[in-house]
C-alpha cells in the first residue's frame, strides 16, 4: 500500500510533469506564433524594397521615353507601387513618428505622378519644372532603396527580430533594437526632408494641405457673442445654461467648444462650436435618443430647409437624404445663379420622432462658401451631351459646380441617367466638354448613397 | 514534504484559474454605473420600472436613483449589491447587449465602429465621434495609410487592437458615432493623434499642439 509519503510524491511528481508540459506546449505554441508573425513582417519588408525599387527604376526611365503613351504606362505603374509602398511601410511594427515622413514621401511621390498622368492623358505635354521634378525624386527614390536594402542585410543575417521589436520596450535588450530600426528611418526622414516640395493638382498636394480658411479673415467675437449665437441656434426657450467644454482650441478654424444643457433633460448636452472669427457655426451635435418615427422624411426635409433659412443660410435646395435609427441625415446644397454648388454643403441630422434637428455640419459650407463667379457655359446642354455615353437613359439635367479631389472646382453639367436599372451621374465640363466624373448611385436599405 | 505540497498546491491552482481568468476576461463585457449613458441605461431603467423597482421616467442616464433601484433588484434577485450593472444583472433583468436595431451598410462603418467601440466606449457622445473622425483624418493625411482599415490595424497605433478591445461587443452608440464620423461629423477639430494623458508616458505625444480635451482624451495635431 502507499504510504502517505509516496502518495505525496506521485501527486508532486504528476504535478511537476503537468506545468513543464503544459509549459513546453506553449513554448511551442509562441514560437510558431512567432515565426509566422516574422514571416508576415518579413513579407512586408520585402514587398516594400520590390515596390520602391521599381518606384526608382520607372521615375528613371520616365525621363528618357520620348513617347506620352510609353509615358502613361511609366507614370500608372509608379502610382500603383507608391501606393503598394506606403501600405506595406505601415503594416511594420515601427514607431509611427520614424516613418511619417518616409510615408509622405511615398504618397505624395504616387500623387504626383498621377497628376501627371492625367495631364498627359489630357493631351499636355509635360513641363520642364515637372521634369526636374521627376529627376529628384528619381535621386531621393534611389537613396530610400539603398537604405532599405541596407536594413534587409542586416535582418537576413539575423540582426533584427521583428517580433522582439513589437514588444519593444519590456527589456533592454528589446528597446535597443526597436531603437536601431526607429533610428535607421529617423535618419532617412531627415534626408526625405529635403525633397522638393511638390505643387500639383491632387489632394495630397502640399498646397492643398497648406490651405488657409477664409473665415480666419473675420473679425473675433467674443465669448458671449458666441453663446448667444448658439443660443439662437438650438432655440432660445430650450437652452438652460452654457458651458465651455473644451478651452483649447489650436485648430485650423478656431472655435468656441460650447456644452448646453438642454431644459428639462438629464445629461446629454448638445455640444456646439462657434467659430472665433465670424461667430459661424462648424458642427452641432445632440446625443439624445430618438424615439419612433412619427414624420415623414419629406417633412423632416422641409423642416431643415427652414432651419436653414432661418440661420442664414439661403439658397439651399436639398440634394439627398440617409436615414439611420430614426434619424434624417440630409444634405443641402448652395444655389446660386440656377447652379448647384457641391462644395458649399450643409448636413443635417433630424430626428423623426418629433422633427428636432440633433446634428448640423457646417464646416464644408464655412471653408467653401463664397460669392463665386460663374461664367456663362461654353457649351451648350445637348452639346455636352454628345459626351455622355449613348447607353445612358438620361432623365435629368443641370449645371453644377464639383469639387475635383485636388479641391480645385470645376464648372459641369450633370447628367442623371439610368443604364440597366441602375442610375448614375455623369459630369461633363461645360467648358471645353470633357468628361471630369462619374458617380454611382447604390440604394441602400438606408437611402440612396454615391460613390 | 508536506509543507512543499502545502505551499505548491495552492501556487499551482492559482496559475491555472489565472490562464482561465485572462482567457475569460481577454474581453470583458461593459458595466453601467452612475454617470454611464446610453440606450442600454435607458433599457435597464424601463425595465426596472416594469418590475416596480424605479420610480422616475426612463432616460438614459444613470443616475443615483438609478443605481438605488439597481440596488433593489440586486437584493431581490440575490445578486451581489453593488449597484453596478453587470452581464449578471443584466442577465437577470433580461436585457441582451447585443441587440443591433440595425446593421450598418458600409464595411467601413462597422470597422470604424468596432475601433471607436473598443477605444472609446464609455466616452461622451462628441468624443466617441471624435475617435472615428481622427481615424477618418488620418487616411486623408499623406502620412498615414490611405484607408480605415489601413489606419485602425497599423501596427501600434491603436491599444483596443493590441489588447483585443476592438472585437468587444459592439454598442449601439458607437455604430451612430462612426456614422456621423464617416458623414463629415468632425468634433476633434481636424486631429490626427488623441491620448489619455492619465495613461500616456510616451513624451513625443505630449508635446503636439493640443486642439480639444473631450472627456478623457487629448486630441492633438
Amino acid at each position: 500500500m502507499f504510504n502517505k509519503r509516496s502518495f505525496l510524491a506521485i501527486v508532486v511528481s504528476i504535478i511537476v510533469v503537468g506545468t513543464s508540459t503544459y509549459s513546453f506546449l506553449l513554448y511551442l505554441d509562441r514560437k510558431e506564433f512567432r515565426n509566422y508573425l516574422q514571416g508576415q513582417y518579413q513579407k512586408n519588408l520585402y514587398e516594400l524594397i520590390s515596390n520602391v525599387e521599381g518606384i526608382q527604376v520607372s521615375l528613371s526611365k520616365s525621363r528618357v521615353t520620348s513617347s506620352p503613351k510609353q509615358a502613361l504606362i511609366l507614370f500608372s505603374d509608379i502610382w500603383r507601387q507608391a501606393s503598394i509602398a506606403q501600405d506595406k511601410l505601415n503594416s511594420l511594427p515601427i514607431n509611427h513618428s520614424a516613418i511619417a515622413q518616409t510615408t509622405k514621401f511615398l504618397t505624395q511621390v504616387g500623387d504626383f505622378c498621377f497628376a501627371l498622368l492625367k495631364t498627359i492623358n489630357s493631351g499636355q505635354s509635360l513641363s520642364e519644372a515637372d521634369m526636374n521634378t521627376v529627376d529628384k525624386l528619381t535621386d531621393f527614390a534611389g537613396y530610400l532603396n539603398n537604405e532599405l536594402h541596407q536594413l534587409e542585410r542586416e535582418i537576413s543575417e539575423g540582426n533584427i527580430d521583428w517580433t522582439e521589436i513589437k514588444d519593444a520596450g519590456s527589456s533592454m535588450f528589446r528597446r535597443n533594437l526597436a531603437e536601431t530600426v526607429d533610428m535607421k528611418f529617423e535618419r532617412i526622414a531627415k534626408e526625405l526632408q529635403e525633397y522638393p516640395t511638390l505643387i500639383y493638382d491632387g489632394p495630397f498636394s502640399e498646397n492643398v494641405l497648406n490651405i488657409k480658411p477664409r473665415v480666419l479673415k473675420e473679425k473675433e467675437v467674443s465669448l458671449e457673442e458666441a453663446k448667444r449665437i448658439a443660443k439662437k441656434i438650438i432655440g432660445e426657450d430650450r437652452v438652460e445654461s452654457i458651458s465651455v467644454y473644451s478651452d483649447k482650441t489650436s485648430d485650423k478654424v478656431p472655435a468656441y467648444a460650447l456644452s448646453v444643457k438642454v431644459k428639462g433633460r438629464r445629461g446629454d448636452d448638445i455640444n456646439i462650436d462657434i467659430s472665433k472669427n465670424g461667430g459661424n457655426l462648424i458642427y452641432m451635435l445632440d446625443p439624445r435618443e430618438v424615439g419612433k418615427q412619427r414624420i415623414k422624411i419629406e417633412k423632416a426635409v422641409k423642416i431643415g430647409l427652414k432651419f436653414l433659412e432661418d440661420n442664414g443660410y439661403e439658397s439651399m435646395i436639398p440634394t439627398y437624404s440617409l436615414k439611420y435609427d430614426n434619424v434624417a441625415v440630409i444634405n443641402y446644397v448652395y444655389v446660386q445663379d440656377k447652379v448647384l454648388v457641391y462644395p458649399d454643403q450643409v448636413k443635417l441630422k433630424i430626428a423623426l420622432d418629433n422633427g428636432d434637428i440633433v446634428g448640423i455640419e457646417a464646416q464644408h459650407y464655412l471653408i467653401a462658401h463664397t460669392k463665386r463667379n460663374i461664367p456663362k457655359p461654353r457649351i451648350t446642354a445637348s452639346e455636352a451631351r454628345q459626351n455622355v455615353s449613348q447607353k445612358l437613359d438620361i432623365k435629368n439635367v443641370r449645371l453644377t459646380i464639383i469639387p475635383m479631389e485636388s479641391l480645385k472646382e470645376v464648372f459641369c453639367y450633370e447628367f442623371y441617367g439610368t443604364y440597366k436599372g441602375e442610375k448614375y451621374l455623369v459630369y461633363i465640363n461645360a467648358q471645353d466638354g470633357t468628361e471630369e466624373r462619374i458617380l454611382k448611385i447604390i440604394d441602400t436599405p438606408n437611402g440612396e448613397l454615391t460613390m | 514534504m508536506r509543507r512543499l505540497v502545502q505551499i505548491f498546491l495552492p501556487l499551482l491552482i492559482v496559475f491555472f484559474m489565472a490562464q482561465l481568468v485572462i482567457q475569460i476576461k481577454d474581453i470583458e463585457a461593459a458595466s453601467y454605473k452612475v454617470g454611464s449613458k446610453g440606450d442600454i441605461v435607458k433599457k435597464i431603467e424601463e425595465k426596472l420600472k416594469a418590475l416596480g423597482y424605479f420610480k422616475g421616467n426612463p432616460d438614459n442616464y444613470f443616475g443615483q436613483d438609478t443605481k438605488d433601484a439597481v440596488k433593489r433588484f440586486q437584493r431581490a434577485k440575490g445578486l451581489k449589491v453593488d449597484g453596478i450593472v453587470g452581464s449578471n444583472t443584466l442577465r437577470a433583468l433580461g436585457i441582451n447587449e447585443g441587440q443591433q436595431s440595425s446593421k450598418p451598410q458600409r464595411t467601413d462603418v462597422n470597422l470604424l465602429a468596432r475601433a471607436i467601440n473598443g477605444e472609446a466606449r464609455g466616452e461622451p457622445y462628441i468624443g466617441q465621434v471624435a475617435v472615428g473622425a481622427v481615424i477618418v483624418n488620418r487616411t486623408r493625411d499623406p502620412r498615414f495609410p490611405k484607408t480605415i482599415a489601413g489606419v485602425i490595424y497599423q501596427p501600434g497605433a491603436f491599444t483596443a487592437v493590441a489588447d483585443g478591445q476592438i472585437n468587444a461587443k459592439l454598442e449601439p452608440t458607437p455604430q451612430k458615432a462612426a456614422n456621423d464620423a464617416l458623414n463629415g461629423w468632425d468634433p476633434s477639430g481636424g486631429a490626427i493623434y488623441y491620448y489619455n494623458p492619465a495613461k500616456t508616458t510616451n513624451k513625443w505625444i505630449w508635446s503636439r499642439p493640443v486642439i480639444k480635451r473631450i472627456g478623457k482624451h487629448v486630441f492633438c495635431r
